[in-house]
C-alpha cells in the first residue's frame, strides 16, 4: 500500500490492487485471450483507483489538514503522488504484458526518422496501430521509419545492422497515419496467419469441431452468416469510432479539416480502410465462406485478391532474403570500415582519383573556350573547386558512416559537409518561417519562395561551391523526372465535371490534330475562362513548372482550343518542320498531306480551311494567270513561317495563314515576289551578274511574274492593310538582321530612331537618302543596309496608301458636305446669297473632318502599330502585365464613363455643327 | 483604336485640343479622338514603363494590382503611381511625343 510522501496512510475505503505476480503465475494456463481481458480490467480500475485515492487525500489535505501544510505544497504532494500512482499502473500494465506474452519481451518495435517530424508520424503510427491490433502489435519484430517520399507506405527486410529486426516499414511524409496502420496492421495479421498455417499442416487431423463446421457453413445469404455480420458490425464500429477521433482532431489538423469540409468522403475513406482490412481477415479465417460469398459481394473478393498478393510478395522477399543471406555467406565479402588513415580507404581514394579524372576533362574545356581571356585561369580553378565539391557531397551521401568519421580529417570533406549543412539548415529555417506565417493566414508558397530567394543569395556568397553542387543535383533529379513524365506532359486543370470532361476532349482532338508529336511539347490546360476566351502565357510563381499554360474559356469549343493549341506549339518549335505539300499535285486538289491533315481537322475547321485556301489560291492565279501559277508552286505546310522561301525559291506558306485576314495571307504570299525580285536577275544588269549561274538558277523565271501581282486594282482601303503588311513584314526583317549584334530591344529602339529621322521624307528617293544616311553614321554593314532601306520604302509606301485612303475619304465627305451645303442653305441663321459663309462652313467642316480622319488613320494607327512591335520583343510575362494593366484601365474607364455626368454643351460655333445631320461615310 | 480613356482634362492633353484643331470638331468626335489619343499615351508610357522596369519588378507591380480594390480607381491609380515613380514624367513624355507626331503629321 503506498503512502504519500507526508506519511500521510492511503484511506481504507480507497482500495489499491497491485500487480500480483502470483496472480499471473495461476492465470497463466488460461486462454490468452481472456485472461489478457481480465488483466486489463484489472489494471485499468487500479490506474483509476489511485488517481481517485490521489484526489481523496487533496480533498483530505484541503479539509483537515490546511494548517499543518500550505496548499502549494499540498498540490505538489498531490502531483508527485499521482505520478507515482501513474507509474506503477504503467509498470504492471507492461508486467502483465511481458506475462501474456513471452514474445513481447523480444519484441524491438523502433520507430525512428531522418527528421522529428518523421520520428513523430512514426509514433503516431504506432499509437493508431497499437489501437487496432492491441498488443498482438508486439508479436512481430519489426522498426517504423517515417520520412520516406510522399505518401509512399512499403516494407522491406532489415538490412545488416539496422536495429536487428525483422523487416523495417517506411511510411511517407504525407501518408496518412490511419491508413498507414491499418494497411500495416493487415500485413502483420497476414504474416500471423501465414506462420499458423505451416506448423498446423504439419499437425495430425482431428475430427472437426463444432466450431470447426460453423467455420467452413456457408449460408445462402452472405449477410445472414453470424461471421459476416461480425464483420460488418466490426467495421461499421471502428468507422464511427475513427471517425469520431478524426473529428476531435485526434489525427491532425489536415484530417479534421477534410473532414469537416466533405464528412461522407471522409467518412467513406476511413469505411473503406477498415472494410479492407476485416474482409481481409475474414476471407483468411474463413477461406470457404470467402470463395462462397466472393461472387455475390465485391469487396470480399477484391480483400482475397489483395491477401493472395501480399502472400505472394511477402513469400518473394523471404525468398530474397534467403538468397541474399546465402550469397553473402558465400561471399564474405568484408563490410567497409574505418581507416586510421583516411588516405587508405578505398572509397576516398575513389573519391581522390575521380575529382583529379574530372578536373582534367572540366578544367580543358573551360581552357579551350576561355585560354585567350585574362580570366582563363580564374575560370579554371572555379571549375576545379566546383568538380571536387559535387564528388565529396556525392562521398557524404553515399557513405554517412565514413564521412562522418573523415569529416575533421579532410578538408574537402569539412566544406562539403558545412556546404550541405548551411542549405539544409537554411531551407528549413525557410520552411518553418513559412509555415508559422501560413498559420497566420499568409500564403505560404509566396513567402517560402522569397524567404528561399533571400536565403540563396547568402548561401551562394558564403558557399559558391556548395550551392553549385546542390543546384548540379536538382537538375540531375529534374531531368530525371522530367524523362519519367515524358509520356504524361500534358496536365489539365478543371474545377467541375463539365470542365474536365472540355478538357479532356481538347487533349484528345490534339492527338488527332498532332499523334505522338504532341509528347514532344509540355504544356498545362486551364479550364474555366470566361466565354470562348483562348489565350497562352508562362505560368505564374506556385503554378505548375510547365513550360506553357493554356487557358480556355467554359464555352470554347474542343476543336477549336486544339487547333489553337496545336498552332502555338507548331510555332514554338520552328525546328521541326512538316514536309512540304504540293498543291499542284493533279491527283489532290491541295496535295496528299494537305488533305489528310485537314481531314483530321474538327469539320467546322475543315471546311474554313478549305474555303480560305481555295479562295487565297484563287486571288493569286487571277492576279498571275493559271500557267505562272502552277509554275510558282505554292506549298502549303504546318509550322514554319507565315510564308518563307526554301532553299529551291519556293514559296511555304504556314497554314496559320488561314487564320489571319484572307489579304493579308495573300500580301504576305504576294510579298516574298519582292524578296525574289531583289534577288532575281534585272533587265539591263551587268553581265558578269547575268553570268552568275547560281543565282540564275535558283531563281525561277516564274518569280518575274509573281512581281506582277497588281496592287492597283486595289481600291485603297484594300491597298492599306497590304501596304501595312508589307511594312511589317520589312520592319520584321529589318530586326532580325540587326538581330546579330544587339538585343531585340536595342534592335526596335534603332528602328524607332531611323524612322523618327524618315518623319520628313515625302519621296522614296528621300526615304532612300534617310536610309543611307542612317547607316553610314551607325556603321552599318551592306546587309543591314538594304534591310534598312527597304524597311523605310515599305514605311513610306504605307503612309502613302493611308494618305490616298484619307484624300479618298475626303473627296467623297467633301461631296457630301457641299450637296448639303447647296441643298439647306438658306434655312436656320444663314442668309441664302452668303456665299463667303457656304464657302467657310464647307471649309471649316472638312478641316474638321480632315483633322479628326488624320488623326486615326495615321497618327494614332502608326503609334498602335508601334506599340504592339516594342510589346512584341517583351517577355510574355511583360507583355501579359501590360495586357492585364490596359484591361483595368478600360474597366476604371468604362465605370467613370457610366458614372459621370455628360460634360456641358459645346462651345456655340459648334452648336450650329451639331445640328447638321450626320454624314454617311 | 482601342478606347481607353484616362484623365482628358489634364494639362497635357488640354493643350492637344487647340494644338491640332480639334476645338472646333463637333463635341463627341472631339472626346472620340481625345479618348484614342489618351490610350495611345497610356499604352506607349506603359510599354516603355514595362520595358525599363523589367520582369522582376514587372512582376512585383501585377501583384500590387491584384492586390489592389478592385472597385476603387483612385487606388488603381495611387497603386500605379506607387510601385511606377516615374509614371507621372513618363506620362508627360509620351504626351509631348505624341503631340510632335501629330503636328508634323498635320504638317506634311
Amino acid at each position: 500500500m503506498p503512502n504519500s510522501p507526508a506519511g500521510e496512510a492511503i484511506p481504507e475505503n480507497a482500495e489499491m490492487h497491485e500487480a500480483d505476480p502470483a496472480f499471473f503465475e495461476t492465470q497463466g494456463e488460461v486462454l490468452p485471450a481472456e485472461a489478457a481481458e481480465r488483466l486489463e480490467t484489472e489494471v485499468a480500475g487500479t490506474e483509476r483507483q489511485v488517481q481517485l485515492v490521489a484526489h481523496g487525500f487533496e480533498a483530505q489535505l484541503k479539509s483537515h489538514h490546511v494548517d499543518a501544510i500550505t496548499a502549494a505544497e499540498g498540490h505538489a504532494v498531490v502531483e508527485d503522488f499521482t505520478s507515482q500512482a501513474v507509474a506503477i499502473g504503467k509498470e504492471t500494465r507492461t508486467e502483465v504484458s511481458a506475462v501474456l506474452h513471452p514474445k513481447a519481451e523480444t519484441s524491438n518495435l523502433n520507430t525512428y526518422g531522418d527528421t522529428p517530424e518523421a520520428e513523430r508520424q512514426a509514433d503516431s503510427v504506432v499509437k493508431a496501430l497499437h489501437d487496432i491490433m492491441g498488443e498482438r502489435m508486439h508479436e512481430s519484430r519489426f522498426s517504423i521509419k517515417g520520412g520516406a517520399e510522399k505518401d509512399n507506405l512499403s516494407h522491406r527486410l532489415a538490412k545488416p545492422g539496422e536495429q536487428g529486426d525483422e523487416f523495417v516499414i517506411e511510411i511517407g511524409r504525407d501518408t496518412d497515419p490511419l491508413e498507414a496502420a491499418t494497411r500495416i496492421a493487415d500485413y502483420l495479421d497476414a504474416r500471423s496467419q501465414k506462420a499458423e498455417a505451416r506448423p498446423a499442416d504439419a499437425k495430425p487431423e482431428q475430427a472437426p469441431s463444432v466450431e470447426d463446421a460453423e467455420k467452413t457453413r456457408v449460408y445462402p445469404d452472405h449477410l445472414e452468416d453470424p461471421a459476416m455480420k461480425n464483420a460488418i458490425e466490426g467495421i461499421l464500429a471502428a468507422t464511427n469510432k475513427y471517425m469520431g477521433e478524426v473529428m476531435q482532431g485526434k489525427w491532425g489538423k489536415i484530417q479534421q479539416e477534410e473532414a469537416k469540409s466533405d464528412w461522407g468522403k471522409a467518412w467513406d475513406k476511413i469505411f473503406h480502410l477498415h472494410q479492407a482490412r476485416e474482409l481481409g481477415a475474414f476471407a483468411r479465417m474463413y477461406p470457404e465462406k470467402a470463395t462462397a460469398y466472393a461472387a455475390a459481394f465485391e469487396p470480399l473478393r477484391r480483400a482475397q485478391e489483395q491477401n493472395q498478393k501480399e502472400d505472394e510478395a511477402l513469400a518473394k522477399a523471404e525468398e530474397a532474403k534467403a538468397a541474399s543471406g546465402h550469397a553473402a555467406e558465400e561471399r564474405s565479402a568484408p563490410e567497409p570500415r574505418l581507416y586510421k588513415n583516411p588516405a587508405e580507404d578505398p572509397l576516398v581514394r575513389e573519391v581522390l582519383r575521380s575529382v583529379r579524372v574530372r578536373t582534367e576533362a572540366g578544367t580543358q574545356d573551360v581552357r579551350r573556350s576561355e585560354w585567350r581571356s585574362r580570366k582563363g585561369p580564374v575560370r579554371q580553378e572555379d571549375e576545379a573547386r566546383r568538380i571536387q565539391m559535387t564528388e565529396w557531397t556525392k562521398f557524404l551521401h553515399d557513405h554517412p558512416e565514413q564521412a562522418a568519421a573523415y569529416r575533421s580529417l579532410l578538408e574537402p570533406l569539412r566544406k562539403a559537409f558545412e556546404g550541405e549543412e548551411a542549405i539544409s539548415g537554411t531551407l528549413e529555417k525557410a520552411a518553418r518561417t513559412a509555415d508559422e506565417m501560413a498559420a497566420g493566414g499568409s500564403d505560404r508558397n509566396a513567402i517560402y519562395a522569397d524567404l528561399q530567394r533571400e536565403a540563396w543569395k547568402g548561401l551562394l556568397k558564403a558557399h559558391p561551391e556548395a550551392v553549385a553542387a546542390y543546384r548540379a543535383r536538382l537538375m540531375s533529379a529534374f531531368s530525371e523526372r522530367r524523362a519519367e513524365s515524358a509520356k504524361a506532359r500534358i496536365e489539365t486543370f478543371a474545377d467541375s465535371l463539365e470542365e474536365k470532361a472540355q478538357a479532356g476532349q481538347v487533349v484528345d482532338a490534339l492527338h488527332n490534330l498532332m499523334g505522338e508529336k504532341l509528347n514532344d511539347h509540355r504544356f498545362y490546360i486551364k479550364t474555366g475562362a470566361l466565354a470562348d476566351h483562348m489565350s497562352y502565357r508562362l505560368p505564374k510563381p506556385g503554378e505548375k513548372e510547365d513550360e506553357l499554360v493554356i487557358e480556355i474559356g467554359r464555352d470554347t469549343d474542343p476543336g477549336q482550343a486544339a487547333a489553337y493549341i496545336a498552332n502555338i506549339l507548331a510555332s514554338r518549335e520552328p525546328k521541326v518542320e512538316s514536309p512540304p505539300l504540293d498543291l499542284r499535285r493533279p491527283e489532290h486538289k491541295y496535295g496528299e498531306e494537305l488533305a489528310k491533315a485537314v481531314a483530321e481537322m474538327m469539320p467546322d475547321a475543315r471546311r474554313a480551311v478549305l474555303e480560305k485556301a481555295e479562295r487565297i489560291t484563287g486571288i493569286i492565279r487571277e492576279q498571275i494567270g493559271d500557267d505562272a501559277y502552277q509554275e510558282l508552286g505554292i506549298q502549303f505546310r504546318l509550322g514554319g513561317p507565315i510564308a518563307s522561301l526554301d532553299k529551291d525559291g519556293k514559296i511555304l506558306v504556314n497554314l496559320n495563314v488561314l487564320h489571319i485576314p484572307l489579304l493579308e495571307a495573300v500580301a504576305r504570299i504576294a510579298n516574298l515576289g519582292t524578296l525574289v525580285e531583289a534577288a532575281a536577275p534585272q533587265e539591263g544588269a551587268a553581265p558578269e551578274e547575268d553570268a552568275a549561274p547560281g543565282k540564275e538558277e535558283s531563281v525561277p523565271a516564274s518569280r518575274g511574274r509573281v512581281l506582277q501581282f497588281d496592287q492597283r486594282n486595289m481600291s485603297p482601303g484594300e491597298r492599306v492593310p497590304h501596304a501595312r503588311t508589307e511594312y511589317f513584314d520589312a520592319r520584321q526583317r529589318l530586326a532580325i538582321g540587326l538581330a546579330d549584334g544587339m538585343t531585340p530591344l536595342e534592335a526596335e529602339r534603332l528602328i524607332r530612331d531611323v524612322e523618327q529621322m524618315a518623319r520628313g521624307a515625302h519621296s522614296e528617293e528621300e526615304a532612300r537618302g534617310v536610309a543611307a544616311e542612317f547607316a553610314e553614321n551607325a556603321e552599318l554593314s551592306p546587309g543591314e543596309t538594304t534591310l534598312l532601306t527597304d524597311a523605310l520604302l515599305a514605311r513610306h509606301a504605307y503612309l502613302e496608301s493611308v494618305r490616298a485612303l484619307r484624300n479618298g475619304l475626303m473627296a467623297t465627305r467633301r461631296k457630301e458636305v457641299e450637296a448639303f451645303a447647296l441643298q439647306e442653305w438658306g434655312y436656320g441663321p444663314y442668309a441664302p446669297d452668303d456665299e463667303e459663309g457656304i464657302r467657310n462652313y464647307i471649309e471649316g467642316r472638312m478641316d474638321h473632318y480632315e483633322r479628326s480622319e488624320l488623326l486615326e488613320k495615321m497618327v494614332l494607327e502608326e503609334r498602335e502599330l508601334v506599340h504592339q512591335e516594342r510589346l512584341a520583343c517583351m517577355p510574355l510575362t511583360l507583355r501579359e502585365i501590360f495586357h492585364r494593366t490596359l484591361a483595368r484601365t478600360r474597366q476604371r474607364a468604362e465605370r467613370e464613363t457610366a458614372g459621370a455626368e455628360r460634360v456641358a454643351a459645346p462651345p456655340d460655333d459648334l452648336a450650329v455643327a451639331e445640328t447638321l445631320p450626320p454624314i454617311a461615310a | 483604336m482601342r478606347d481607353i480613356a484616362i484623365d482628358l482634362t489634364g494639362p497635357p492633353l488640354n493643350d492637344f485640343v487647340a494644338e491640332l484643331g480639334l476645338d472646333r470638331l463637333p463635341f463627341p468626335e472631339r472626346e472620340k479622338v481625345l479618348t484614342s489619343i489618351a490610350g495611345s499615351i497610356f499604352e506607349g508610357a506603359l510599354v516603355r514603363i514595362l520595358e525599363e522596369m523589367g520582369e522582376v519588378k514587372g512582376a512585383a507591380l501585377d501583384a500590387a494590382l491584384d492586390a489592389a480594390p478592385s472597385g476603387d480607381p483612385e487606388a488603381l491609380v495611387r497603386t500605379l503611381r506607387e510601385h511606377v515613380p516615374g509614371l507621372d514624367q513618363a506620362l508627360a513624355e509620351e504626351a509631348s511625343a505624341f503631340r510632335l507626331d501629330a503636328v508634323a503629321t498635320m504638317r506634311e
